[in-house]
């Protein structure tokens, strides 16, 4: 079996056909999976009888789901019913989900297969995959090289053909820069289009979930299983139908020229051209537009996420699962000595960072000076997208600054490594859909594209993508 | 109130502390040295948002312009008892076992 060359659709075909079954689908990936991930280690925990079983039950309906036969690898962040869910943390090293992701339960009904979990860095926070707890993820492409993260696993894993397609999420641009990172497609969705109950919670007002995927159709084909509201996220919203568009004659694409300076790599700029001068050809208007706030999306994201992480994180106790330790600390009553004795072994220096500096912003006499003026910075950094959506259908710019980097190269000091999401995080401000899909090859390293929509637009997201994947394919 | 347009890019190892202990976070020496060098580093970043000018700016909190999202409050079904059980630390019976919430000494 060619797992390069499979894809939803191809899987779904064959299995209607009777060409092959779901079971010999999955023992191939099973197979993939042992004679890479030793090297790779993108899986957490591989879920082989239960993978087995689920292709067993589909091999036998007569009737085929959309999703029939897709085999699914899901961000170890993301709940699925009694199996691990770590988040890349020592504090639910061994924590037994107990129930489905609503995205998880929509999955399965559509015959789509869960395979297992994966790597990611420790609760989504990291931009490489390194700051797992369970060890870094080699990117396939080179394995001196990031995947980019957070979505480590899920983008490794995809690109190496160990499943068909992967679920992650992104509160910065943990889905798209990993994408680019692999050479892969990556969807962000608009933040209210895709239920996150059974998400394990970093960022709340950020946090979105998404397919990851080697072309936009089966992105696409995940995408309109897992969309939807959902009554046990109330954030989620139905949303109206947007007719794709099938044709770029005359259609806007704004060129942000601050996503365009001096920070970028020339090898990915060279990239981006080319892909510019490509939708130029095949009819689009390219409009130079200006988000004069974006470049403060980096700043304004540090002071939000960690707010809301360290609001979310203080469920970690040690009182009614994961980790529970002890603290020797005598002056501590006994159980805020659990509490402290807990979080202090679970949590690496990453999220204690981060947890510190979201307690201090928020802490009495700092919170006018960052956190209320960020969510004034952030409306500032939404009213520019709003205007340039005047103007424009979608906005192109890359994915990332640079192309994957050397494993430690970043470590040093915590703000080089959130740089890496310049490019991404102010999508995630604004709560717009973006997808990132493989752009050129910069000195055979990949490089992502990303274009941003407007709000519930993922449809025409699809649709002005597919005609940069059509190019791309004739040249090379 | 005097605090409220100024920043502070360092932070002292007496407020590194303090947060920690709000935070429920036990920190050695070593890590408090380390902590003060990124969390410096990270402030002295963001201090750049000093720069815009928010006067008249509402804030914001979501992207999703909804309010009042309501259901029906309707009982469902679980059987998920066992499994959420069987993720306690420590129990007895069916119960989770909490240590004490004051001293001994206090009571």
């Amino acid at each position: 079996m060619d797992l390069g060359n499979l894809s939803v659709a191809k899987i779904r075909q064959a299995l209607q056909a009777g060409e092959v079954t779901a079971l010999e689908v999955v023992k191939a990936y099973l197979a993939e999976i042992k004679k890479q991930d030793k090297e790779i280690n993108a899986w957490l925990f591989v879920d082989e009888q239960g993978a087995l079983r689920q292709a067993q039950a589909i091999d036998i309906k007569s009737e085929k789901g959309v999703l029939a036969g897709t085999v699914v690898g899901v961000k170890d962040n993301i709940m699925v019913e009694g199996l691990p869910c770590t988040a890349g943390s020592k504090i639910l090293e061994n924590y037994k989900a107990t129930y489905d992701a609503t995205v998880i339960k929509k999955l399965k009904d559509a015959g789509a297969i869960i395979l297992g979990k994966l790597n990611l860095d420790e609760f989504a926070m990291g931009s490489s995959g390194e700051y797992s707890a369970f060890g870094a993820t080699k990117n396939p492409r080179n394995k001196n090289l990031v995947p980019g993260g957070s979505s480590s696993g899920p983008a490794a894993a995809v690109a190496a053909n160990m499943c068909t397609v992967a679920l992650g999420s992104d509160t910065a641009g943990s889905i798209r820069q990993p994408a680019s990172f692999c050479g892969i497609v990556g969807l962000k969705p608009t933040y209210g289009a895709i239920s996150r109950f059974g998400l394990v919670a970093l960022a709340s007002s950020l946090d979105v979930i998404g397919p990851m995927a080697k072309n936009i159709e089966d992105a696409q084909a995940v995408y309109d299983v897992i969309y939807g509201h959902d009554d046990n996220d109330a954030t989620t919203i139905d949303q109206k139908w947007v007719k794709p568009i099938l044709e770029l004659k005359g259609l806007n694409i704004g060129v942000p020229k601050e996503f365009f300076g001096p920070g970028l790599e020339p090898g990915v700029r060279d990239s981006l051209e080319r892909a510019i001068y490509d939708y130029k050809k095949a009819g689009a208007n390219i409009v130079e537009i200006t988000l004069p706030n974006a470049e403060f999306g980096v700043a304004d994201y540090q002071i939000i996420m960690t707010a809301e992480a360290s609001s979310n994180l203080a469920r970690y106790d040690g009182i009614r699962y994961g980790l529970s330790k002890t603290s020797d600390n005598e002056n501590e009553t006994e159980l805020s000595g659990v509490y402290l004795g807990s979080r202090s072994a679970g949590f690496s220096k990453e999220v204690r960072r981060r947890i510190i500096l979201g307690t201090y912003v928020l802490s009495a006499g700092y919170y006018d000076a960052y956190y209320a003026r960020a969510q004034k910075v952030r409306r500032l950094i939404k009213n520019d997208f709003d205007r340039a959506f005047q103007k424009v259908e979608v906005i192109l710019t890359p994915t990332s600054p640079t192309v994957p980097f050397a494993f430690g190269e970043k470590l040093t000091d915590p703000v080089t490594m959130y740089l890496a999401d310049i490019y991404t995080v102010p999508v995630n401000l604004a709560g717009l859909p973006a997808i990132s899909i493989p752009c050129y090859n910069a000195q055979e390293l990949p490089v992502g594209l990303q274009l941003i929509g407007k709000p519930f637009e993922e449809q025409k997201l699809f649709a002005i993508a597919k005609i940069f994947q059509e190019q791309r394919d004739r040249q090379s | 109130m005097i605090l409220k347009f100024e920043f502070y890019s360092m932070i002292s190892k007496e407020q590194i502390s303090h947060i920690a202990k709000l935070a429920k976070l036990k920190l050695t020496v070593q890590e408090m040295d380390a902590l003060q060098k990124d969390l410096g580093s990270v402030l002295n970043y963001v201090e750049r948002l000093k720069a815009v000018d928010v006067d008249n700016v509402i804030p914001m909190s979501h992207c999703v312009e909804i309010s009042n999202q309501v259901r029906p409050d309707l009982a469902k079904e679980s059987n998920k008892e066992e499994q959420i059980i069987a993720q306690f630390p420590e129990r007895e019976g069916r119960l989770n076992k909490v240590k004490a919430v004051f001293n001994h000494g206090s009571r």
